[in-house]
């Protein structure tokens, strides 16, 4: 017979080696000053840039806090032709501004975006006090994931969902949008069929947390999309600098979130090696959005998605168009952008 | 959090820490990392807790993510003996279990390390693990079995 009072004794004995607690809290020490709440700091930043671009006014630090999608979104929803738009959204699991408890904590959808080429879906994600996120997962847009389960369509095209980054907010909540794309056109009949069935958030070692939609999701559908007048603007560009491969485009579009830079008509061959979704970015690639007011919005990181498209089913390397995305952190009040730098060159959107 | 406060909670919790991630990682090295790791995320935080016990549960929840995240991202790695660990066992008992312990699947080895080594119930390992109670009863169940098999007779509690 044998006795775990045993392995207890042992266990007493198992300590640390002695130098772990000098240099743990040395460590600590020196990382004090910047490692102190670094994701708080970029969000002050930023929103403290976009908030000031949004309203115009000198904005405190204290309203940084108030990361809120809606107030960009939902002036995208809620109107057209001052006739109010009702998105319903009941069947998908979760109601905007529903919030459901799952064991790592609470997730709301917040809002969401339609614009003639993606769809953003906004969460929030309120961990529970044992769930901790990881600063290199937010940092590199991978500390949240939606189930594969998740498809957005319409009758005209099809779809392909990024990972976005996601910011947290003061209140120890994390925001996030998940990006879903056409891939093979735009969303041009204004009706889309969202399915996203939550059943479990959970967290998994190599996609962050997720957002699982269950087996059988179902489809519905979820109103007529308002599709805003988005500012576009004919372009002849070449750019090089900040990618692996050229990026020739013929117009610029801004939304509330992204840059697109798109060179759609005429067909091409698909290059070897390319391939639409991944990110290619090689070097960082700078982005600043220019107010009529002489405000420069710079987001902190730039988070480029490559999607090229054919409308030929038969051949899928026929290649029609292919759009970049270069995505702000903080929504964007386009109404009010004059002109988009990238890598130096300004384009003007006047 | 002041050096000294950082000091207090790692002279607190260390000894835990430090012994389920050991228990996980089954690598001294690895161990180490992962309550640095642990360390500077609780110190990072300017989140407090209504008391040790707390602080303790969401330290070890905490343990078992980064040990997870380590195993997986770096896909390795057989059984790695705990041999600075068992040469403090003094008496041929103690290295058995010992041994017969680090043996064990890692789901096992960490209930084993929370019931017997850290004193928790069914029902706290339980919420800290998010797994049922039945679940955690039936793993406890399940190693002691194992152990014996490896032992080759009944381990009392």
């Amino acid at each position: 017979m044998k006795d775990m009072q045993h392995y207890r004794d042992v266990s007493e004995r198992v300590v640390p080696r002695a130098s772990c607690r000098e240099e743990i809290l040395n460590k600590a020490e020196r990382m004090q000053p910047k490692k102190r709440r670094p994701v708080m700091r970029r969000i002050g930043i930023g929103l403290a840039a976009a908030s000031l671009a949004l309203a115009g006014t000198t904005v405190a630090f204290g309203a940084a806090n108030n990361w809120d999608y809606q107030q960009v979104f939902t002036k995208y929803f809620s109107e057209k032709n001052d006739e109010p738009v009702s998105y319903d959204f009941s069947k998908i699991g979760m109601n905007i501004n529903e919030s459901r408890e799952f064991p790592e904590g609470t997730l709301t959808v917040e809002s969401a975006l339609v614009t003639p080429y993606a769809m953003y879906l906004s969460w929030r994600f309120l961990p529970n006090e044992t769930v901790t996120v990881s600063d290199t997962d937010l940092l590199w847009g991978s500390a949240f994931a939606i189930g594969t389960d998740c498809v957005l369509h319409s009758s005209t095209a099809d779809s392909y969902q990024s990972m976005d980054s996601a910011v947290l907010d003061e209140d120890g909540a994390y925001h996030f949008t998940r990006n879903l794309f056409s891939i093979d056109g735009t969303f041009t009949d204004n009706t889309l069929y969202l399915s996203v069935n939550v059943t479990q958030f959970h967290e998994d070692c190599s996609r962050g947390f997720v957002v699982d939609t269950g087996e059988n999701p179902f489809v519905l559908k979820t109103g007529t999309a308002h599709e805003p007048e988005f500012r576009k603007v004919d372009v002849s560009v070449h750019l090089t600098e900040c990618k692996a491969k050229p990026c020739d485009a013929n117009y610029i579009s801004v939304s509330p979130l992204a840059v697109v830079l798109a060179d759609e008509g005429g067909t091409r061959e698909r290059v070897p090696g390319d391939s639409g979704g991944g990110s290619k970015m090689k070097e960082p690639c700078e982005l600043t959005a220019v107010y009529a007011d002489g405000t420069e919005l710079h987001p902190e990181t730039v988070n480029i998605h490559y999607l090229f498209y054919t409308l030929n089913p038969e051949n899928p390397d026929d290649i029609k168009g292919q759009r970049v995305y270069l995505f702000f952190k903080t929504p964007l009040d386009t109404e009010n952008l004059t002109a988009v730098r990238i890598n130096g060159t300004e384009f003007s959107l006047k | 959090m002041t050096g000294e406060e950082m000091g207090v909670l790692y002279d607190k919790f260390s000894g835990t820490v430090y012994r389920v991630a050991l228990s996980y990682c089954r690598n001294v090295q690895d161990a180490e990392d992962v309550m640095q790791d642990v360390f500077l995320k609780r110190f990072s935080l300017s989140r407090s807790f209504p008391d040790d016990m707390q602080e303790k549960a969401w330290l070890i929840r905490m343990t078992v993510n980064r040990c997870k995240n380590l195993l997986k991202a770096i896909r390795r790695r057989n059984a790695v003996p705990l041999e600075d660990a068992a040469s403090l066992c003094v008496t041929e008992e103690e290295s058995g279990i010992w041994e017969a312990v680090a043996a064990l699947p890692v789901k096992y080895r960490l209930v084993i390390r929370l019931y017997y080594g850290e004193g928790y119930s069914v029902k706290e390992i339980a919420a800290m693990l998010r797994r049922s109670e039945t679940a955690v009863q039936t793993q406890l169940y399940r190693a002691r079995e194992l152990l014996r098999d490896i032992l080759g007779e009944e381990v009392t509690p």
